[in-house]
């Protein structure tokens, strides 16, 4: 992409309130659909880096959220992607939400949840995104 | 005096009216105090309705078997099996969580004569393995960590009865506690 045209993107991209009311779509790799009686492994709620990154449902379709990975030279059928519910995810302890637009990689829906990831924090992760809306076996879109 | 020894493996449950001496790995009844006392009186418990005798086991049921031998399959994940930097499962990791699973299953067998429900062995953070009990009313959750020198995490909630628990465990301890408040 032109650089002036990213720039230009990078002065409208503000950062928003994410409404309670709203999802957060989220890429689970295929190797942690494991075990043998939950959908998938906790160990998927952890933070890259400062924080757990996400796609909020303003700005992301959950077929947007499983495709963006071929930038990065990934396979999406290597991927299902699940909803949480923006107030779920808020009422675990010490998680906040916070929109933060990845210009460089051309992302206005990615979002941070920031907080520790520990066994506490992944176990409730794992309650409250039951969802799995798009599963390892969907074709891509 | 170590009561299973003069019994093999026999482990005897306790009754109600027994006592367990200090130091002494047995139940005695409060009259009893010598081994000549606690030796006829057991002979004469044996004829007794209210005696119950448990063979011990030292076997694993099917179920915990069939979970680590799953399990397994954790050692084929490489570095970067996510595609987001995960770190592959080391053979010495594994053998950690299926030791800490299998000791005190084993003990907690022999303390109750039940065994525990199978966990699922799941891909943790960082190399470590997750150990991970999803029942009806309580959740589980022990990390056993790849670092040598880290202790475990853990986390537990019972909906039922509203109790938690968290914090760190020492593997190289008895660890059964853990186990009572997941299957009581």
């Amino acid at each position: 992409m032109d650089s002036n045209v990213a720039d230009e993107i990078a002065l409208t991209w503000e950062a928003e309130n994410v409404p309670n009311e709203d999802f957060l779509y989220m890429r689970v790799h295929k190797g942690f659909f494991h075990p043998r009686h939950i959908p998938f492994a906790p160990a998927i709620f952890k933070n890259n880096g400062e924080g757990m990154s996400t796609d909020w449902s303003k700005y992301s379709t959950p077929n947007d959220t499983r495709n963006r990975v071929k930038q990065f030279g990934k396979m999406p059928e290597n991927y299902a992607v699940i909803e949480m519910l923006v107030a779920d995810v808020k009422s675990i302890e010490n998680q906040t939400v916070e929109h933060t637009p990845d210009i460089p990689n051309l992302n206005r829906a990615h979002t941070d949840v920031f907080g520790e990831k520990d066994e506490e924090v992944r176990l409730k992760f794992s309650r409250i995104a039951q969802n799995i809306v798009i599963k390892l076996e969907d074709p891509i879109q | 005096m170590a009561f299973e020894r003069s019994y093999g493996k026999t482990r005897f449950l306790q009754q109600p009216f027994w006592k367990q001496p200090e130091g002494v790995d047995a139940w005695l009844p409060k009259e009893k105090k010598t081994t000549f006392e606690l030796e006829t009186y057991i002979e004469f418990c044996k004829t007794e309705s209210n005696f119950r005798e448990v063979e011990t086991r030292n076997e694993l049921p099917s179920e915990i078997k069939k979970a680590i031998e799953t399990s397994k399959q954790l050692l084929n994940y490489e570095d970067d099996w996510d595609g987001e930097g995960a770190l592959r499962y080391s053979k010495h990791t594994l053998d950690k969580a299926e030791k800490f699973m299998t000791d005190n299953a084993l003990t907690f067998w022999r303390e109750n004569a039940v065994w525990i429900i199978a966990p699922d062995f799941c891909p943790g953070p960082n190399g470590s393995i997750d150990l991970l009990w999803k029942l009806e009313d309580r959740e589980l959750l022990i990390n056993i960590p790849a670092n040598e020198n880290n202790l475990a995490g853990y986390y537990g909630d019972n909906a039922q009865n509203g109790s938690i628990i968290k914090g760190k465990l020492n593997l190289t301890e008895q660890n059964e506690w853990i186990l009572m408040w997941l299957m009581k």
